[in-house]
C-alpha cells in the first residue's frame, strides 16, 4: 500500500474518530431518548402521643378521702412532612434506528452495483471502491442509513406528525460508480407523516427532504410507504430524486478510478427498504411511559455472538493445529424475535441482519437476511428462557439450521446461554477472495454444535411486556 | 485546501445553527405566566393546544373543551389566587393536589363552580356544597386556594367555601378546565403560603405566638 493511500485511511480513521466523539459528547449532554418529568407530593402526617404514667405510692390509700390521685397525663402532637418524588420516563422520539437499507432502481443499468432487494445482498466478488458495476442487475443501487433518529417538530401550530431527523451516516448510491454517490454524515431530514392505520405495526405515507453537506452537498426529496415498526423491524417502498454535487476534493472523486473532476449528481430512484433496530413511536405513544410501553418483541439484540465446539479438523479460530476448546463461532447482528398473537404468544418469527457460522476451517457460511420461526418458553420470570427455532437463508449460504439457546439475562443490555443445533449448508455462490483467503472455501457440510452465546445489547422480554398479554 | 476547509466550517456551522434553531423551539403546548416576577408559573395544555391561549403575563384564556396545568417548581405548600371570569357557559372545575395522570380520574380535590353553586370533591367522593356561592357570567369572582399541610382552604371572594383537612398528598399542580364554557383567568397568581398564613400550626397558641413574633420582627 502506498504512503498515499496510508494517509488517506488514516486521515479517515482520525475523522470517524473525531464524528464518534462528537457523537458521544452530544450524547452525554442531551439525553435524546427519553423526557423526564418529576411531579414532587407532599405528604403529612399529623399524630399524637400520649403519654399516661402512674406512680402508686407504696403501701395501703385511705378510701373514702379525696386524694389526688398519681395519674399524670402528657400529650405531645407531632407533625411530619415528607416529600415524595416520582419519577415519570416517556419516549422522546419518533424513530430511533441503528441500520437502514434500501435497494435502488434507476440508476444508470450499465453501472448496476448488483446489491439486490433492500440492498442488503451484494455481489462479494466486486465488493471495491473501484468496481464499476455491470448490467445484469434490475437493482442499480442503494441508499444506507446508520444511526437515524428523527424527534417531534413542533412547528405550524404543532401540526401534526411532522419531525425533524438525522443520521450518523447517509449514502445515496445512485449505481456503482462511485464519483456519482451522495455520502453525508449527520444529513438534515425534516419529514412529514400521515398515517394509514393507527395501530401497530403502523402503515404511514411520509413526505421528506433532506440536506446532506459532508462530504457531498445534496438535496434529497422523497416520499415512502412504511409498514412498521414491530420489534424495530419495518419494511419501506420509496420514490424520491436526490440531486447534487461532490467537490473535486471530496472522498468521492478521489477514490474515482478514472480521475475526475467535481461531478454533479441527479438521480431519481425508487426502491424497496428494510430497516433493523429501528423504533418507532406515534406521537401518542411518547405520552406512555417506558414501563408501560407495548413491546411485540421477545427479544431484540444489536449482536448475539456464540462460541462453538462441533468436532471439525480445523479451527475457525486459530490457525495453528492446536486442538481448542471452540474451534467455531457464530456471529448475529440486529436481531429481532417478534411474537405471534396466537398459542399464548409464545410462537415468534425472527430476522437478523446477517448470520455468519464459521464451524472450521472450509466449514463455514454466511446469510444474509436469514428468517427463523421459534417458540419461546420462559422458565424462571426475569431470568431464564428457552428459544428453539429453525432458521433458514438463502444467500450467499444456503442454511438451514435447527438450534435451541438457553439464555440468562444478566442485565436489559447483556444476556449469557448455551446453544445447541444443527447445521446444514451449502454455499453455491462465489464469495469472492477476501473472504475465501481468510476462512478458506465454504463447502457443503452438516454438523451437530455446541456452546455457550452472549447476547450484546440484546435485551430479552418477559410474556409480562408483551403487547398481547397487557 | 485552506478554501475547502473554511467552507466545510461554514457549512457545519450553518447546520448547527439550523439544528439549534429547530430542537430548541419551544414546545407549543408549555408557557409560562407570571414571568417577570419571582415567581413564574409553568403552563401546560393539555388539551388541543388552540384551546388555551395567554392573553397577558398573568392572563389565561381557556375556551371550551381546553385544560390548563400550572405548576410551580418544587412548591406544594402554596398559596393560588386568580379571578375568574366565565363569559360564556356553565361553569369551571380546578383539581387541586392532583397531577396531569390523576385528573382524569377526578384524583385529588376537585372544586366545581357553576351556575348552581360551588361544590368540593375529594378523590371523587363529596365534600362540601354552597349554594350561595354561584356563577355569574362576566362577572368576576376571585378564587383562593390555600393548601398547608394536611389543612387546606378554598375562599371565593371573601366567603369561606370550605376549610378542612386531607390525607390526600399535597402537589405541585393545579389544574383547570371549564364545564363547556370559556373561562378567562386573570391575576394569577402562585406563591409560597406566608408564614402569617399558616394555619397548619399545631396548635393555636403557637400560631399566636408565631404571629407575636411576626409582629414584634
Amino acid at each position: 500500500m502506498s504512503n498515499l493511500a496510508q494517509n488517506n485511511i488514516m486521515k479517515l480513521n482520525y475523522k470517524v474518530l473525531v464524528a464518534l466523539l462528537m457523537t458521544l459528547g452530544l450524547t452525554g449532554c442531551f439525553n435524546f431518548t427519553t423526557r423526564v418529568e418529576r411531579d414532587l407530593y407532599t405528604i403529612t402526617e399529623r399524630d399524637t402521643i400520649t403519654y399516661i404514667e402512674q406512680k402508686n405510692a407504696p403501701g395501703n390509700r385511705d378510701n373514702g378521702v379525696i386524694f389526688p390521685s398519681s395519674r399524670t397525663i402528657e400529650s405531645y402532637r407531632d407533625m411530619q412532612q415528607r416529600d415524595s418524588l416520582v419519577q415519570h420516563d416517556y419516549p422522546d422520539f419518533i424513530r430511533l434506528s441503528i441500520f437502514e437499507s434500501v435497494g435502488t432502481i434507476g440508476g444508470n443499468n450499465n453501472y448496476s452495483t448488483g446489491s439486490g432487494l433492500f440492498g442488503i445482498f451484494p455481489n462479494y466478488q466486486k465488493l471495491s471502491s473501484s468496481n464499476r458495476g455491470d448490467s445484469s442487475s434490475l437493482f442499480t443501487g442503494g441508499i444506507y442509513r446508520v444511526g437515524s433518529g428523527e424527534w417531534r417538530l413542533r412547528w405550524f401550530r404543532d401540526a401534526k406528525d411532522w419531525t425533524l431527523g438525522t443520521s450518523i451516516f447517509e449514502g445515496i448510491f445512485p449505481d456503482a460508480r462511485v464519483e456519482n454517490s451522495l455520502v453525508s454524515i449527520f444529513p438534515l431530514y425534516v419529514k412529514k407523516r400521515w398515517y394509514i392505520t393507527d395501530k401497530i405495526p403502523y402503515l404511514s405515507v411520509t413526505a421528506s427532504v433532506g440536506v446532506g453537506w459532508y462530504p457531498s452537498q445534496y438535496l434529497n426529496l422523497s416520499g415512502s410507504l412504511d409498514l412498521g415498526s414491530m420489534g424495530g423491524l419495518n419494511l419501506r417502498a420509496y420514490l424520491g430524486v436526490a440531486a447534487g454535487v461532490n467537490t473535486k476534493n471530496s472522498y468521492m472523486v478521489r477514490q474515482s478510478p478514472i480521475g475526475t473532476d467535481a461531478t454533479t449528481v441527479f438521480a431519481p430512484y425508487a426502491g424497496l427498504g428494510i430497516s433493523f433496530l429501528d423504533f418507532h413511536n406515534s406521537v401518542p405513544e411518547t405520552y406512555i411511559e417506558w414501563k408501560d410501553h407495548p413491546h411485540s418483541s421477545w427479544d431484540v439484540g444489536i449482536l448475539q455472538l456464540s462460541f462453538l465446539y462441533s468436532g471439525t479438523d480445523s479451527s475457525a479460530l486459530s490457525s495453528g493445529s492446536g486442538k481448542t476448546l471452540f474451534n467455531g463461532v457464530m456471529i448475529k447482528a440486529l436481531n429481532t424475535n417478534i411474537s405471534l398473537p396466537f398459542a399464548n404468544n409464545n410462537f415468534y418469527f425472527g430476522a437478523s441482519l446477517f448470520n455468519l457460522v464459521a464451524l472450521g476451517k472450509n466449514e463455514w457460511a454466511l446469510g444474509i437476511l436469514p428468517l427463523r420461526v421459534g417458540y419461546w418458553v420462559t422458565l424462571l420470570p426475569d431470568e431464564l428462557s428457552l428459544d428453539p427455532y429453525i432458521e433458514t437463508s438463502f444467500y450467499p449460504s444456503a442454511m438451514y439450521n435447527f438450534a435451541a439457546r438457553l439464555n440468562l439475562r444478566l442485565s436489559k443490555f447483556l444476556n449469557g446461554g448455551l446453544i445447541i443445533g444443527y447445521l446444514v449448508s451449502s454455499t453455491n455462490y462465489s464469495l469472492g477472495r477476501d473472504l475465501t483467503d481468510s476462512f478458506g472455501n465454504p463447502g457443503s457440510f452438516s454438523r451437530f454444535y455446541l456452546g455457550f452465546s452472549v447476547g450484546i445489547g440484546d435485551r430479552i422480554f418477559y410474556p409480562e411486556n408483551i403487547r398481547y398479554n397487557k | 485546501m485552506n478554501k475547502y476547509k473554511y467552507k466545510i466550517y461554514l457549512q457545519a456551522l450553518a447546520m448547527l445553527t439550523v439544528l439549534s434553531s429547530c430542537a430548541f423551539l419551544p414546545s407549543p403546548d408549555e408557557f409560562v405566566l407570571d414571568k417577570r416576577t419571582n415567581s413564574p408559573i409553568e403552563c401546560r395544555i393539555l388539551s388541543t393546544i388552540d384551546s388555551v391561549e395567554q392573553i397577558n403575563d398573568s392572563e389565561v384564556l381557556i375556551s371550551n373543551g381546553g385544560i390548563c396545568a400550572m405548576k410551580r417548581e418544587d412548591l406544594t405548600q402554596s398559596h393560588f389566587m386568580c379571578n375568574i371570569n366565565v363569559s360564556a357557559g356553565s361553569g369551571i372545575r380546578f383539581y387541586f393536589r392532583s397531577d396531569p395522570i390523576k385528573y382524569r380520574q377526578d384524583g385529588g380535590i376537585v372544586y366545581e363552580f357553576n351556575e348552581r353553586g360551588s361544590f368540593v370533591f375529594e378523590n371523587g367522593g363529596h365534600v362540601q356544597t354552597v349554594d350561595s356561592i354561584r356563577l355569574q357570567r362576566n362577572f368576576p369572582i376571585q378564587l383562593q386556594f390555600k393548601q398547608d399541610g394536611s389543612k387546606y382552604l378554598i375562599l371565593a371572594d371573601c366567603d369561606t367555601v370550605y376549610q378542612g383537612t386531607t390525607t390526600v398528598a399535597a402537589t405541585e399542580f393545579i389544574i383547570i378546565k371549564p364545564i363547556s364554557s370559556n373561562v378567562t383567568l386573570t391575576r394569577v397568581h402562585l406563591d409560597h403560603i406566608f408564614e402569617y398564613d399558616k394555619f397548619n400550626v399545631q396548635s393555636k397558641s403557637d400560631k399566636e405566638q408565631l404571629l407575636e413574633k411576626l409582629r414584634n420582627n
